[in-house]
């Protein structure tokens, strides 16, 4: 399997939390094919957020301090 | 001035400025004058400042004969990545949208800068709106592909491309640079030169293009990791005009850094030859270290979506204008319009989530002081390659802390990229990440490995200005 540089360098946790080793290869350069990929980004995003699991007291990081 | 002028560090310049070898305004003209001729050449100037420059040098020149001295950075000029505001001055953030842009106000950090007597020579390149949240390709910039000194056919990393570049090939001592997720360990791996991401609310981003308000941070990239340290204690503090602004100073104290021989880092190189040769080195300066491997999140998801919406809503004028579509990076462009799609539920989950990577950071660091891994697994892509392209080289084991970047950016953490060594003639390095709050630390780590390396001396074939 070959993985893009970038691939490689920032997308290994989401294999490692979802167990899925999904590459897709890039998507033709138009801007229809383009907003399709970002709109199934999204969606893979979602899918993905929605199936972690975390405690109900969980509150947001708005507050946001390191 | 002889050319090693031009790769000295901060120390170093300051030590013959105080000598009266040169004089401030002198040394800024020589590296504006190196800037304005030699950083075109890689793509690296947005704008040159080198007049108002050299008539600020004038002033600090003053203040040396006086031996008035407000510390190191006193007379050393410098860069910044072109997302920071000068008061009339243009400010494009390397967008087409914005090319004409003129702020009224100056960056807090510029105004810091500014207070302890060091000018600003020049604004540098940078990927349109920092890359906003992605793009496709090196040529998604205003000022075209910023090309790497150590092989222009290669690009020098985003978003902070200038920056990388214009410190490496010697066009200014140091230069200012931003990160969302990557922006400033990407170029500072990719050009070979030190660059520290500092912890989330540590520098105050106030004057500077907002892409994520919850992941946006400003630090250096210099010669070496001292260097770092000397301007993270001046551009670092509470500023009541950035929200995220935690209050915090940093003052850089090496003489209390804790020895290496009682740190412990969790390390892994993801089957990289040179980052377990710069393991080793550290091992060997006494450094403790254990496999090292992130806490299990959706990393990749939770960034999408939170810098992909937080970009969506700062950029909701310029999507609704239509003038998003003069952007360069088709991927880009799509990216932004599908960001104002993302649902809250989402954005929200993501933030919960966010709250438990943070916990889980705090207790990783009860047991390590510290996380080590290659800064990026790959070497700096060809111009004309596009991101996305697969890797021309053999398949590598994915590394356990392969998404550090990301991590860490969501957790808030500070970050120190240091160069360890050359693949196939071009630079690469190792990230060093640690607790909020601990760059001392990491900067000790970085200076100890420094002090037994050259890497971060070397230079790059630049031709005479």
């Amino acid at each position: 399997m070959k993985l893009s540089r970038r691939d490689l360098a920032i997308t290994a946790a989401v294999s490692l939390a979802t167990g899925a080793a999904a590459q897709t290869g890039p998507a033709p350069l138009t801007a229809e094919a383009q907003a399709v990929a970002a709109k199934d980004a999204n969606q893979r995003a979602s899918d993905i957020l929605a199936t972690f699991e975390i405690p109900i007291s969980t509150e947001p990081a708005f507050r946001f301090q390191a | 001035m002889t050319d090693d002028i031009f790769f000295a560090t901060i120390t170093e310049l300051s030590t013959r400025l105080r000598k009266k070898e040169f004089s401030a305004a002198e040394l800024t003209k020589a590296f504006g004058m190196r800037l304005a001729a030699l950083g075109p050449r890689y793509n690296a100037l947005a704008l040159p400042l080198t007049e108002l420059a050299v008539k600020r040098a004038k002033g600090v020149d003053d203040d040396l004969r006086r031996d008035r001295f407000r510390g190191p950075l006193h007379g050393i000029p410098f860069g910044a990545k072109d997302l920071l505001a000068v008061a009339g001055q243009r400010t494009t953030w390397g967008a087409k949208p914005y090319e004409n842009q003129v702020l009224d106000e100056t960056a807090t950090v510029l105004s810091k800068l500014d207070a302890v007597g060091a000018p600003l020579v020049g604004k540098l390149s940078m990927i349109e709106l920092a890359g906003g949240p992605t793009y496709r390709s090196a040529e998604a910039s205003l000022f075209g592909p910023c090309r790497n000194p150590w092989d222009l056919t290669r690009w020098a990393g985003g978003s902070s491309s200038g920056s990388g570049a214009a410190v490496a090939a010697g066009l200014v001592p140091f230069a200012l640079g931003s990160e969302t997720s990557g922006s400033i360990i990407n170029p500072s791996a990719y050009c070979g030169v030190t660059g520290l991401r500092p912890t989330y609310g540590l520098v105050s981003r106030h004057g500077a293009m907002a892409l994520s308000w919850t992941l946006d941070k400003i630090g250096p990239l210099c010669r070496n990791a001292e260097d770092c340290g000397l301007v993270l204690q001046a551009i670092a503090g509470g500023d009541s005009k950035d929200p995220g602004s935690s209050g915090k100073s940093f003052y850089y104290t090496p003489q209390y850094s804790r020895k290496l021989s009682e740190l412990k880092a969790g390390v892994a190189s993801g089957g990289q030859v040179w980052a377990e040769t710069a393991f080793g080195l550290l091992r060997e300066a006494g450094l403790k270290t254990v496999p090292g491997k992130l806490p299990e999140f959706p990393y990749g998801p939770m960034v999408n979506t939170i810098l992909g919406s937080e970009a969506a809503s700062i950029f909701e004028p310029l999507i609704a204008s239509g003038k998003v579509e003069q952007l360069q990076d088709i991927r880009q462009i799509e990216r932004l319009k599908a960001g104002l799609q993302i649902p809250a539920k989402d954005y929200l989950k993501a933030m919960r989530i966010r709250s438990l990577v943070q916990q889980k950071f705090r207790e990783l660091f009860y047991e390590l002081d510290v996380l080590i891994a290659p800064a990026f697994s790959a070497i700096a892509t060809k111009i004309t390659e596009p991101l996305d392209a697969p890797s021309p080289g053999p398949a590598l084991s994915p590394n356990p802390l392969g998404a550090l970047i990301q991590a860490g950016n969501l957790a808030g953490l500070p970050a120190l990229s240091v160069p360890c060594g050359f693949e196939e003639g071009m630079p690469v390095a190792i990230q060093i990440v640690g607790p909020p709050n601990s760059e001392n630390m990491l900067l000790a780590i970085g200076r100890e490995f420094q002090q037994r390396t050259d890497w971060h001396k070397r230079r790059p074939p630049v031709a005479a200005a």
